[in-house]
């Protein structure tokens, strides 16, 4: 047996359909053992020709180029349909400045974040973001008619920062920010940028089959691969050698993310202007 | 159970309809397996950190045992999830493709 097809068996999630059990191949394929022997020898064989053209272009008699998809992202799904926030919702959020532990600094640092990593997301594709400032003040961690409260937390270091997916219950529209957030050598707006892409629906890019094994692992169940794999993916983790701490919203996350919001909003009414 | 609020996860849904998997789920190993996770307590609630990043209930993380182990087909999964209705009228489920 090669390889890759170890490697596959021992990494996939499997999943039992009457009494068999099936490998999840690229988040949404299911694979019986022979089958992902047939899909291992087929990868590595691309893996080869792939190689293969690198070698000529580096020889400089080639400019071989495998086609590859340019997409990115994976979408959080229920019963196979992509979750995602209504067209034209505002995502309002207010940021409860009691809970910044007293640090008016720190309450600052996240409100400017929050703004900029918002800001790159409306760039990215469809959405609209809102600060709804005079809520901040307000008692307590309820969302006060904002779509999501963004709050310190302090989870003893268990996260940096963690969010919500637009399928959540209503309660669980929060985005925790714990003390560790502050000191983290992560990009501080890169974070947010990444908890954002949950917000939005996205899933962690590093759990799918392509990422380094020594990448966290998580079930693909409920999930829609938009794109072809991309380690520089605002959703991947700093693992096994890719991803960066920058957290930067990659092209291909900009081509999944408008597969699934469209263009962002200024170009559309940009394009209705000249219509 | 854990989670109880204005609009009932998934799970919770899914774990009222399937109640030989919950009661499957009250076993020992479920336990322990809940016990050995990391968790934080938000507000009153204890929800498991999944993924670096992500908070889930205890309903949550049992539906997520049972898928993982093989408890429950996902044949079964899918046929609840088509029949749950969310109250939650901010979002909207498109097709995939």
């Amino acid at each position: 047996m090669g390889e890759l097809y170890s490697l596959l068996k021992s990494k996939l999630n499997t999943v039992q359909v009457e009494g068999e059990t099936l490998y999840v191949a690229e988040g949404d394929t299911l694979l019986n053992d022979e089958q992902l022997q047939i899909y291992a020898e087929v990868r590595e064989q691309e893996n080869k020709a792939r190689e293969a053209a690198k070698k000529a272009d580096a020889a400089g008699f080639g400019t071989v180029r495998l086609e590859e998809a340019p997409r990115g992202l994976i979408a959080s799904t229920r019963n196979g349909k992509i979750v995602r926030w209504k067209p034209g919702a505002v995502l309002g959020y207010r940021v409860a400045r009691a809970t910044f532990a007293g640090s008016d600094a720190h309450y600052q640092l996240v409100v400017d974040s929050m703004h900029a990593a918002t800001a790159e997301w409306e760039q990215s594709c469809g959405v609209n973001f809102e600060h709804l400032s005079a809520l901040d003040d307000r008692a307590g961690t309820a969302l006060e008619g904002a779509l999501f409260v963004v709050r310190e937390f302090d989870a003893a270091g268990k996260f940096i920062a963690s969010s919500f997916f637009p399928s959540d219950p209503v309660d669980r529209r929060r985005v925790l920010i714990d003390p560790s957030y502050y000191t983290t050598s992560f990009d501080k707006v890169g974070v947010l940028r990444h908890e954002l892409g949950h917000v939005l629906g996205f899933r962690h890019e590093h759990i799918r089959n392509e990422a380094p094994p020594v990448c966290p692992n998580e079930p693909l169940w409920d999930t829609k691969v938009l794109t072809s794999y991309d380690p520089t993916s605002v959703m991947h983790y700093f693992c096994g050698g890719v991803g960066t701490n920058a957290l930067k919203i990659s092209p291909l996350d900009r081509k999944g993310a408008q597969q699934v919001y469209g263009p962002p909003l200024a170009a559309a009414a940009l394009v209705d202007t000249a219509a | 159970m854990n989670g109880s609020g204005p609009a009932p996860t998934f799970a919770r849904f899914a774990l009222g309809r399937l109640a030989w998997l919950a009661e499957r789920l009250r076993k020992p190993d479920v336990t322990e397996w809940l016990n050995s996770q990391p968790k934080v307590n938000v507000d009153g609630t204890t929800m498991w950190v999944v993924g670096g990043d992500q908070l889930i209930d205890e309903d949550e993380a049992k539906l997520s045992y049972a898928r993982s182990n093989g408890l429950v087909d996902e044949q079964t999964v899918s046929r609840l999830q088509a029949e749950y209705r969310p109250d939650n009228p901010d979002v909207i489920a498109i097709d995939a493709d």
